[in-house]
């Protein structure tokens, strides 16, 4: 994966405030509302906010006024998309000065609420499904915008399999271990600011587990990224309780 | 041919066939499981598909949308796609002098529709969805559509993979632009691969545009001319 750089200072708009509510109608038509809160990035407040609505090649673009002046537009039907499943969201703020069209401010990747609000549509960190996958029992997948943890379709209750404690306690700690080599050692990214990378997130994950703010950086040797991430394996296996549970059902399975 | 989709039981059949093909590539396709009510079914009574041969993907793209435009939610349809790709699979697989074929991925013939890395890669869903995010002015996009049917290309690979580019009418415009000869309506040479004025780096180069710039609400000859002079050569 290429890295892009920040040249400008483009700010992360925080997911929490940006909440979007989708309601689907009886015809299918799909509206969404919105509830923004950007007055804390101290923004210019002539920055035009544009909400948008995208899933592959789908894509529609709302204009939400200025920074000083947020208003909804009164159109706000997803013609563009003819299902609410995958569909997700990003609000952009755009400098109208000098040079124009500068991104001065963005969150990306937003999930969606009903409208009813039974249903919640916002991004687990480590999305799981079924698939053909050959002889493996599982597999993370990174070829997506995020990683998946993939289950063998072939197993037929694979959601009891994914919550099972026998799976829990022997491939999650796996996956996170996997899922931090990926992203320190592989791809060499270091940063927790990016609210729209899954990295970002992943890494801020580790980081609550360690209870640490250190975070290797790119001079980091090689063993000390390895100790790191067994650290934060370790402290995910502690917070889990991972080995009492596995001892107990160890025991349940001898008896 | 009327409209038809394949069930569950038929597109498990056509993965079959696709695993077999691996192994023996001159299997014939099941042809059968087409029309087949325990393996297909009908999705609309009316709309006839021909058999015929097309041009490249936007003639393609074209003709299904055409067809499919009375349809509602056929871009995500699960059955159509695989039913219709074993429906034209002699022309999106040929065979070579000795009867052998080569099916790739199977992203080609079952679309891969929740994986945004692979979903463009279907055969028949990648030109029309395409051909549909420009409806408007379909021609924009001629540099990801104008290819042969069974061989995408690397334009394709390169940017139709990231949303904010594929969906970007500037975007789509600059690559037509410079990447296909309009009197041939062919790739230039030196479109694809890894060199300069490449695809695939007008995807890195716009991949950090992106970061700094709002590349929607730019025109194309604004954007334009923001590339590196490794460009020039294909703006010429």
């Amino acid at each position: 994966m290429i890295r892009r750089l920040n040249y400008t200072k483009r700010k992360s708009i925080n997911h929490q405030d940006v909440a979007i509510a989708l309601n689907v109608q009886d015809s299918g038509s799909i509206t969404f509302d919105t509830d923004l809160h950007l007055s804390k990035y101290e923004l210019p407040p002539g920055a035009t906010v544009f909400v948008e609505a995208y899933r592959q090649t789908s894509w529609m673009r709302f204009n939400y006024g200025t920074i000083g002046a947020i208003s909804s537009p009164t159109e706000r039907t997803l013609t563009a998309f003819d299902s609410p499943e995958g569909i997700l969201f990003r609000v952009r703020v755009t400098s109208t000065d000098s040079p124009k069209g500068i991104l001065l401010a963005e969150a990306d990747q937003i999930g969606f609420r009903s409208a009813k609000g039974e249903t919640e549509n916002r991004m687990p960190l480590l999305p799981v499904k079924p698939e053909d996958i050959g002889n493996q029992v599982y597999r993370i997948d990174f070829a997506s915008v995020r990683p998946i943890l993939l289950i063998n379709a072939a197993v037929a209750d694979w959601k009891a399999v994914a919550r099972s404690r026998e799976f829990f306690a022997l491939v999650y700690p796996t996956v996170l271990r996997e899922i931090l080599v990926r992203i320190i050692k592989i791809e060499k990214y270091f940063e927790t600011e990016d609210e729209s990378d899954w990295r970002s997130k992943w890494l801020t994950y580790a980081l609550s587990l360690h209870g640490s703010p250190d975070l290797p950086g790119e001079d980091t040797d090689v063993d000390a990224i390895d100790d790191w991430v067994d650290q934060a394996v370790e402290a995910f296996c502690k917070d889990n309780t991972i080995i009492d549970k596995f001892i107990a059902l160890w025991t349940e399975v001898g008896e | 041919m009327k409209l038809r989709k394949l069930n569950n039981a038929g597109i498990k059949e056509f993965e079959d066939y696709l695993d077999q093909l691996k192994e023996q590539p001159a299997l014939a396709p099941p042809k059968n499981i087409l029309t087949d009510p325990l393996t297909s079914e009908i999705i609309d009574a009316v709309i006839e598909i021909e058999e015929r041969k097309f041009a490249n993907r936007f003639e393609l793209a074209k003709y299904l949308d055409e067809k499919l435009i009375a349809i509602p939610s056929m871009e995500s349809n699960k059955g159509f796609w695989p039913w219709l790709s074993l429906y034209y699979f002699e022309i999106l697989c040929p065979a070579d002098v000795n009867g052998r074929r080569n099916p790739h991925e199977k992203a080609r013939w079952i679309p891969a529709f929740s994986d945004f890395r692979k979903y463009y890669r279907h055969l028949l869903a990648g030109p029309y969805r395409i051909y549909r995010a420009h409806i408007d002015k379909p021609e924009r996009a001629l540099a990801l559509l104008c290819g042969p049917i069974h061989k995408p290309g690397d334009i394709v690979e390169q940017l139709a993979s990231r949303q904010e580019l594929v969906t970007n009418k500037a975007v789509m415009e600059i690559a037509t632009r410079l990447y296909i000869n309009p009197k041939t309506g062919t790739p230039r040479k030196g479109a694809a691969g890894k060199s300069g004025g490449s695809a695939r780096r007008l995807a890195e180069v716009l991949n950090q545009f992106d970061v700094t710039w709002d590349l929607y609400s730019m025109s194309s000859e604004n954007l334009q001319s923001m590339l590196p002079k490794e460009f020039n050569k294909f703006a010429a």
